[in-house]
């Protein structure tokens, strides 16, 4: 040691001169204060449009679109929402988040924190969205770019990858793509279709499944992964990338509510519980 | 089907419907267990919950001292002041009565951030492991300092020093003088950053922050970045549930309540709905 931490400087501790809001600011929600007290709103706008008028004219997917972005969707981009809403709604009782949610059901963890668990699970990197900012940086970064030369450059960045035993798995190279299990993912795709077959200018997702389709050539075990669809329509729907993971868990909460709740008034043995035979201790 | 499909396959069935090779667990009838040591008739009563945190974060079995050292590090972490962002957090949760579970859990994962909090350690652990290896190709901490705060065009934002809100931090005093009672020696990475601090005060005016000093300490116990996170993933919660209690004590809603004035609006002007087609 050069110097004992007995002769460290003397620090003053002080405020920094930094200058905070005075008030909270928002481009989204506008009220007025009721006439009797000022702690109670009315005339409600979101994004300059009346409150009201969307709850009788608009639809579910057209206000939260407005929430993210800022202006009401055109048609098409309003029905690819739609479409992904649907999609996106479920993964079914075998995906850890939704499993999560089922285990805080059963064990009569309380109504209100059922979906907060399986979306906190569902913000994981394995068949969840915790790669999905990534995902979207690399739709974004090769949208422009050759397909043949994408394909190519992946595939050699994972067989190094694999050449000099790198920690990470081969199919974080390229977030959103890869494979379930070692299989590609039939799902993925015939959501892909389906959202494609929705009219409109889709460059990322049309780059995407043309991505896809090469890698899978190259390499059967390999497509684009749910999130990766996902991704590609936040990129064409212009959802801010920081947004993206939270939408995705937010799509997912009619399966996790659903699954979660499904068992909920039975007995906890309504679920298997691995026997001490089938629990090994090192 | 590929080989290293079925060998896949094979590794996903020998974990169906059973949890092999786990550090431990409930032996019916035998005791509780972790890592080998029995919970209930080893640990309780002659260790304290540290030991078992430590045990189950990192597989070792501790010291003393650094179950100590650890406690003390967790007074540091779990300040009762509302200002505070996870404790804000909490603060909304007793204001709103959600229940101190979600509360507090709330404000812990508000603190897995990217700015402060325990989220910030694995990215920390890896600057600072690059801040060690320049030192041992030969960069002194003065070449180290002036090559990153290069790099931010002048401003110190080397993870680990300075913070947020104020200048200086009164925990490291504390902890450096905690450590040094508790005769733990400055390895590698504090020496490192008690150098580079000397420089920063020197050149700045900043100074070591809480985070890089823990950081720098569990790396110098060879302790690796998922560990050091597992440890402090829930060092701020107490402070969390103080702040909750305290709105519990009040009225509901009398957090920082907001009168609608309160708020700017900066958004378009009112408009009328398209009218569909």
């Amino acid at each position: 040691m050069k110097k004992s931490d007995s002769e460290r400087k003397k620090i003053k501790v002080e405020f920094r001169d930094q200058q905070y809001a005075d008030k909270v600011t928002t481009r989204i929600w506008q009220e007025t204060p009721s006439e009797s007290n000022p702690y109670v709103g009315q005339d409600v706008r979101v994004h300059g449009y009346n409150y009201k008028d969307l709850i009788n004219q608009g639809c579910f997917s057209d206000t939260l679109y407005l929430m993210l972005v800022g202006e009401l969707p055109d048609k098409s981009r309003s029905q690819l929402l739609e479409r992904a809403l649907c999609a996106f709604a479920n993964v079914g009782p075998r995906n850890n988040a939704v499993r999560a949610a089922t285990a805080a059901g059963v064990s009569r963890a309380f109504d209100t924190h059922v979906l907060p668990i399986g979306m906190l699970v569902m913000g994981g990197k394995h068949q969840g969205c915790g790669d999905l900012a990534l995902a979207i940086q690399f739709l974004k970064s090769h949208v422009d770019t050759n397909i043949n030369d994408s394909v190519a450059d992946a595939l050699t960045a994972s067989l190094q990858a694999i050449a000099t035993d790198d920690e990470a798995e081969p199919k974080s190279l390229l977030p959103g793509f890869g494979n379930y299990y070692g299989s590609y993912d039939p799902l993925a795709n015939d959501i892909a279709e389906c959202l494609l077959d929705v009219d409109g200018d889709w460059q990322h997702l049309q780059w995407a499944q043309a991505f896809s389709k090469q890698l899978n050539a190259a390499n059967p075990e390999w497509h684009w992964l749910r999130e990766g669809v996902f991704a590609a329509v936040c990129c064409d729907l212009n959802i801010p990338s920081i947004m993206a993971a939270a939408l995705y868990q937010l799509c997912h909460a009619p399966g996790i509510i659903a699954h979660g709740f499904e068992h909920s008034g039975s007995p906890a043995t309504v679920l298997p519980f691995v026997s001490d035979d089938d629990y090994e201790i090192k | 089907m590929k080989l290293n499909e079925q060998a896949l396959l094979a590794s996903l069935d020998k974990h169906r419907e059973k949890l092999i090779e786990r550090n431990g667990g409930w032996v019916v009838g035998e005791g509780v267990f972790s890592h080998g040591h029995n919970l209930l008739q080893g640990l309780l009563g002659s260790k304290s919950y540290f030991h078992l945190l430590i045990l189950n974060a990192t597989g070792e079995f501790p010291e003393d001292r650094l179950c100590r050292w650890l406690e003390a590090s967790f007074i540091c972490l779990s300040w009762p002041d509302p200002r505070i962002w996870c404790n804000t957090i909490g603060a909304y949760g007793g204001s709103a009565r959600a229940t101190v579970l979600a509360s507090t859990v709330a404000g812990i994962l508000g603190s897995d951030s990217s700015m402060y909090g325990t989220g910030f350690y694995p990215v920390l652990v890896q600057y600072l492991q690059n801040l060690l290896s320049l030192h041992k190709q030969g960069m002194n901490a003065e070449q180290i300092v002036d090559q990153e705060v290069a790099k931010t065009k002048g401003r110190v934002k080397m993870l680990g020093f300075a913070r947020p809100i104020a200048k200086g931090d009164e925990r490291v005093v504390e902890m450096l003088a905690y450590a040094k009672k508790l005769e733990f020696a400055n390895g590698e990475y504090m020496t490192l950053a008690l150098d580079i601090e000397r420089c920063l005060l020197e050149k700045y005016d900043e100074s070591l922050n809480i985070g890089g000093y823990i950081a720098c300490f569990l790396l110098d116990q060879n302790f690796n970045a998922q560990q050091i996170y597992n440890l402090l993933a829930i060092y701020v919660n107490s402070g969390i549930t103080a702040c909750y209690q305290a709105e519990l004590d009040k009225e509901e809603g009398h957090f920082l309540p907001m009168r609608c004035d309160d708020i700017e609006y900066t958004g378009p002007a009112a408009r009328e709905l398209p009218v569909k087609s």
